[in-house]
């Protein structure tokens, strides 16, 4: 085997670096259409009310104005999963932010000052705002209708008459029999705030509505595909009238799945006539409208024998999944089936639900819930294991799913599966785990107020892809007459970096230089072929595959002309180095110049034609889960992995200060070794400022209270970890590309969980709510301190 | 009423007239078509929007286009010449510094900045220079790592 | 935005005079960073702006023995490049500059914007208030002084009658040995509004030990701490701080958590702060 044009776990160049660096990318938000109109909308002050009127007069007045919509023009029910969408809110508003009127206008100023000019008339409802509440009987109802919903049958179970969106049960094992076999039960809570993405590109679409139903959209979509079907769904028009284009993305982190702002768009266009309309949402849209990572409250028994062997386990997730659960039903699916972390648990019992309240609504968030689920199940954990007094990194290896062991929905775990254990091996030793200092840490008793204490903390983490079954994608790679080839794929790449690790699979597979194949950016659905979504850390693992695929059906067009010319079967040709070859007559040989295109014999004769490969693949073997028992097939790989954390808290202030992070992924095969590094690297900020900064607040009545970058803080430059070091195992996927697995959300999941571990390791004080900012940090240990009421 | 403004636009003259409330944000990106610079929030906090005014980076949707008279405005799009990357555009694509690419033009122009006003900056002098960028792709470190080394100590720099 | 008329004076005296013209409809540009925000969210709806940027002698900063003097359109970086003002007595207040913000907002934003802003978590505020710092005031019947402290009457109001602008801040040289220190608390270490924020300064000549404390009270709490100067005692001057401060609950912090925060930087002020 050649060693030219080896790729696959190198650290050749992004694609898109040079677009980036020089200002050329363009974002939707750069495009602009002659004729293009520009979209506003009205949003609601209040978190839960009727509307009693709403008049638009003036804003029609206002020169300008070429359309102002509200929900009673809008007879549109939309979702993914659930239905519970409205483009704008009819009748009622179900949080604060809730778009209730929108306005197209020849300028971005005018349609703002129409919409100030809108007037709505509310009468305040009873809003919910706790899921606790939500769920008690008599608990006011945000959609009194979900009877009525289209919802995604046999996958989720919604229940009319509540609060509830969806009930994930996870049933396996005798649950009584495993808490009387444990020689200790414990029972913690836990709590998550929602988080936005805040991605730096806010959402942004550009709509046309074209006649005879057609609809032309420019967006900063995550899925091209499940964009064009989730408005063909939702207008009733065929697929094939709705083209979608996606150019470069300025990040999603799954707020950008789905649909958004496209529907309002687009019916924006229609009552113009048809005008390209562009609506960009402001940043202050984008916390307060747009959606968020749900809010999760955990309740967790576990019943543990005096080795630290896990023999039951019974959780109560309830996620806050805000005015609309669309998406929120589905982490509420996908997280219970990792509810349990990465362990064997003889008797499981997990009821997840998803509970409406009038909040700001949840969407996918990289981590699609295991963040949440295991900021208490790695906490609890670790809890366990010093009741017990027995070492947080021996218990979780005395608990790892092994070779044969079912997970709660009954998969077996095997070889192939990766290595829980030897994660956190990796990372338990990187940061010098065995080695931390044991004398008083974590101590006794709560720690004195005064000067610094370091702590050392470690969390396991797990997840699958959440997806449909049926999941598919596809590629095609084609050929052109200089033997570069321009490879078409529907997932986007929004910085992950996934194009790049797919243009050296290609070039690999194919024998080309690198630089030949040129990864399509701009998604159009017009054009390039079916993908699902980008999502679920699905896409290099899918993608990979239909990519190997595609690039074999090149390689065999290549030989089937080659085998003509130089008359030799195709079993004894070679491809390599852009060349086909007879294996014993390596004299014998083609450029792929003379075959991309079609061969020519020197009298002119030509046969073959234009290469053009086409590859795809769908998700094998998954099953529905059972609706009373959660059984079934439903994950395309699990990832594995750990973080390990040493931090030094200023004890005076709260302050945490991260000394060392590791973290390592069993990745199956990296796939481009500069682009997981910098997932990792960035992920784990990501993850870090879901631990120490990030949480949104509402107040008494609902409004969020902190809806822009003044006192919605994310990491900067100066909210670094010291030293910071990712780490990769390579346990082969058996299906996966050179036996890939994806690792895009990981990197933040379980973050918060370690920085927690450690936070008890170095002050002795659990904390069960996020985020662990100094404030939160040094309240809780004041208050643990024995003579606390005598102070301030 | 609109103003009369005169200056240098990566280098070339530019004259018009501009109405007050423009901002210098919407000048570049909507007058002059140039772009590059992105809003990311409009109120100061994020930095997508870094140009360079007479030299000195300043978040452009918290200044007024007319405030830009005289001066000499740089973006993004002046910084390769000819088609070949700067120095610090290069280590940005070397060091896979770049992910979704929408803070990329602010950080560049932030750091750019410093390069060219301390050309042997600090690990420190180089955060302070670039956290008024907000990034939520990259954690920074990549960053961090393409514009070290473009200083005299980048090879041999220790990690932060 | 809503629209406005915009002019740019050449002179202090010619924006005294458009300033007393246009009545209360008129605002004053600086570095921008606070008005262009709150015209965009409507919080001021001015019909003009008057650049202050025209006249020549707001630009000035000067250092020399008397002290410093900053126009009104001297940015914030520039007090950090000079060495005569980031070093020495002057620590309090470039220290607080530097934690002001972000780089790229500090070349545009003043420090006589920060002052005259008046919110009250300022960060210039306390330091200029322990240095003794003046505002020079001009207006329709000529100039006048005010001590910063005095300057600032509450919650983004100060004491600037009609037609008046503060065209500098004037600093006087601290005596020989004065030192001056600054804290600031904020939820992360990049940019970021003080929770709360303290200055402290040690003039060992005329025996003088001052302490301000902003982002409590609508406008700092300044604390005369002389007679502690031979014998400090922190907890004292930690109880008089607490005394004095009425720090909120809000969305960035807790009242508690504030009034802690103030005493250890209190005490850390005066831990650092040299004994002789």
């Amino acid at each position: 085997m050649s060693r030219l044009h080896q790729y696959v776990g190198g650290e050749h160049l992004r694609q898109d670096a040079p677009d980036k660096v020089t200002g050329e990318a363009i974002y939707v938000g750069d495009m602009a259409f002659p004729g293009m109109l520009w979209g506003r909308f009205k949003s609601s002050p209040i978190a839960s009310g009727r509307i009693l009127r709403i008049d638009t007069a003036r804003a029609r007045a206002l020169p300008g104005v070429r359309a102002v919509l509200t929900g009673e023009e809008l007879d549109h029910q939309l979702g993914l999963y659930m239905a519970d969408k409205r483009i704008l809110a009819r009748g009622v508003v179900r949080y604060q932010g809730d778009p209730v009127a929108a306005v197209a206008a020849e300028s971005e100023a005018m349609a703002s000052e129409a919409c100030n000019l809108i007037e709505v008339e509310y009468e305040p409802l009873p809003a919910v705002l706790d899921v606790e509440q939500a769920i008690e009987p008599g608990a006011p109802l945000v959609h009194p209708d979900l009877g009525s919903y289209r919802y995604m049958k046999g996958v989720f179970h919604p229940q009319p008459g509540s609060n509830v969106a969806h009930h994930q049960k996870i049933r396996r094992g005798d649950l009584e029999k495993g808490f009387a076999e444990a020689h200790r039960v414990f029972e913690t809570s836990f709590w998550n705030p929602a988080v936005p993405h805040v991605p730096l590109e806010t959402h942004v679409v550009i709509a046309r509505a074209l006649s005879g139903d057609r609809v032309d959209l420019w967006t900063a979509a995550q899925s091209p595909f499940t964009v064009r079907h989730l408005m063909a769904a939702g207008f009733g028009i065929p697929h094939n009238n709705i083209r979608v284009r996606i150019p470069y993305v300025g990040g999603g982190f799954g707020g950008k799945a789905g649909i958004n702002l496209e529907p309002l768009a687009t019916m924006l266009s229609k009552a113009t006539g048809g005008r390209p309309v562009k609506i960009v949402a402001t940043r202050e849209e984008e916390f307060n409208t747009l959606p968020s990572r749900q809010g999760l409250k955990s309740r967790i028994k576990a019943g543990v024998t005096r080795e630290g062997k896990l023999t039951a386990l019974e959780v109560r997730y309830l996620w806050d999944a805000g005015a609309h659960a669309d998406y929120g039903v589905n982490i509420g699916r996908a997280a219970a089936t990792a509810g349990a972390g990465p362990y064997f648990v003889p008797a499981v019992k997990v009821d997840s639900l998803v509970v409406y309240t009038n909040k700001v609504f949840g969407t996918a968030f990289r981590g699609f819930g295991h963040l949440e689920v295991l900021w208490g199940i790695e906490r609890n954990l670790d809890m366990m294991a010093h009741a017990l007094g027995i070492d947080p990194f021996e218990m979780r290896q005395r608990n790892f799913l092994t070779p044969g062991e079912p997970t709660i929905t009954g998969e077996i775990f095997t070889a192939n599966h990766g290595r829980p254990d030897l994660c956190l091996k990796t990372v338990a030793d990187a940061i010098g785990w065995s080695e931390r200092p044991r004398e008083d840490h974590p101590p006794k008793r709560p720690a004195p107020i005064g000067g610094k204490r370091r702590g050392y903390g470690i969390a396991s983490l797990h997840k699958s892809p959440a997806m449909p079954v049926y999941t598919s994608c596809s590629c095609i790679l084609k050929f052109n007459e200089d033997a570069s080839v321009n490879l078409l794929i529907s997932g986007v790449d929004y910085g992950q970096g996934t194009y790049t690790a797919l243009a050296g699979i290609a070039a690999q597979e194919l024998s080309i230089p690198v630089e030949k194949v040129h990864v399509t950016w701009d998604c159009d659905t017009a054009t390039q072929p079916y993908d699902w979504q980008t999502v679920a850390s699905r896409f290099a693992v899918m993608g990979g595959n239909a990519v190997i695929a595609a690039a074999r059906d090149c390689l065999d067009q290549l030989k089937a002309v080659a085998a003509q010319v130089l008359h030799a079967p195709v079993e004894d040709l070679v491809c390599e180095n852009e060349e086909v070859y007879v294996r014993k007559d390596p004299g014998a040989r083609l450029h792929y110049r003379q075959l991309v295109i079609g061969y020519s014999f020197p009298n002119g004769s030509s046969i073959g034609g234009p290469v053009i490969g086409r590859g795809r693949y769908i998700a094998q073997g998954l099953t529905h889960l059972d609706p009373e028992t959660g059984q079934g097939r439903n994950a395309l790989n699990w990832t594995y992995g750990a973080h390990g954390v040493v931090i030094e808290v200023d004890t005076e202030t709260g302050d945490i200060d991260v000394l060392k992070i590791a973290s390592c992924m069993d990745a199956g095969k990296v796939l481009h070794l500069a682009a997981a590094r910098t997932q990792v690297e960035g992920g784990v900020i990501q993850g870090l400022g879901s631990a120490l900064i990030e949480g949104f607040k509402f107040d008494e009545s609902g409004r969020l209270l902190n809806p822009s970058f003044v006192d919605f803080k994310i990491p900067t430059a100066k909210d670094l970890p010291r030293e910071a070091s990712q780490h990769f195992i390579e346990t082969p996927q058996l299906d996966g590309p050179h036996g890939a697995r994806g690792i895009g959300e990981h990197p933040m999941i379980a973050i918060p969980s370690a920085i927690g571990n450690a936070i008890y390791d170095a002050l002795g004080i659990q904390i069960h709510e996020l985020p662990l900012n100094a404030e939160r940090v040094f309240l809780a240990l004041k208050h643990a301190q024995p003579n606390d009421a005598a102070r301030p | 009423m609109e103003h009369p403004i005169k200056l240098t636009v990566n280098g070339q003259a530019w004259e018009g007239s501009v109405l007050p409330d423009l901002t210098l944000l919407r000048f570049v990106r909507e007058t002059l078509a140039l772009t590059g610079t992105k809003e990311g929030c409009g109120i100061g906090e994020c930095g997508a929007c870094t140009v360079l005014l007479d030299g000195r980076p300043v978040n452009a949707c918290m200044v007024l286009a007319v405030e830009a008279d005289g001066c000499a405005l740089r973006t993004i799009e002046g910084e390769a010449k000819a088609g070949k990357l700067s120095r610090l555009q290069q280590a940005f694509v070397a060091h896979h510094a770049v992910q979704c690419g929408f803070c990329t033009p602010g950080v560049i122009m932030s750091a750019q900045a410093l390069l060219e006003r301390a050309p042997a900056p600090s690990d420190e002098a180089i955060v302070e220079a670039v956290a008024g960028n907000l990034c939520r792709c990259t954690g920074y470190a990549s960053i961090l790592k393409a514009v070290r080394s473009c200083t005299p100590h980048g090879r041999t720099g220790g990690e932060r | 935005m809503q629209s406005f008329s915009y002019e740019k004076p050449g002179s202090t005296a010619a924006i005294v005079a458009r300033l007393a013209e246009a009545g209360g409809t008129a605002r004053l540009l600086a570095g921008g960073t606070d008005l262009i925000g709150q015209i965009r969210s409507r919080l001021v709806k001015p019909s003009l702006v008057l650049d202050l940027k025209g006249a020549r002698e707001l630009a000035l900063l000067g250092a020399d023995a008397s002290g410093l003097s900053i126009g009104a359109a001297v940015i914030l970086n520039r007090l950090l490049e000079e060495r005569a003002v980031s070093e020495g007595p002057y620590r309090a207040l470039t220290q607080a500059v530097s934690e002001l913000a972000s780089y790229n907002i500090r070349n545009r934003a003043t420090l006589v914007g920060n002052v005259t802003n008046a919110s009250p978590c300022a960060d210039s505020v306390p330091p200029l208030v322990v240095l003794d710092a003046r505002a020079e005031i001009a207006g329709p019947s000529g100039t006048r002084e005010l001590p910063v402290l005095e300057l600032i009457s509450g919650v983004r109001e100060t004491r600037l009658g009609p037609g008046e602008l503060v065209t500098r801040i004037r600093v006087p040289a601290p005596a020989p040995g004065t030192w001056s220190g600054f804290l600031k608390r904020k939820r992360v270490r990049g940019h970021d509004l003080a929770l709360a924020n303290v200055a402290l300064l040690r003039d060992p000549e005329r025996g003088r030990l001052r302490m301000s404390v902003g982002s409590c009270n609508p406008v700092p709490v300044l604390l005369d701490l002389d007679a502690m100067f031979a014998r400090p005692e922190v907890e004292r001057a930690v109880a008089l701080a607490l005394e004095r401060v009425r720090p909120i609950d809000d969305v960035r912090a807790s009242i508690e958590y504030r009034r802690e925060m103030v005493a250890v930087m209190v005490r850390r002020l005066f831990a650092e702060a040299p004994r002789s």
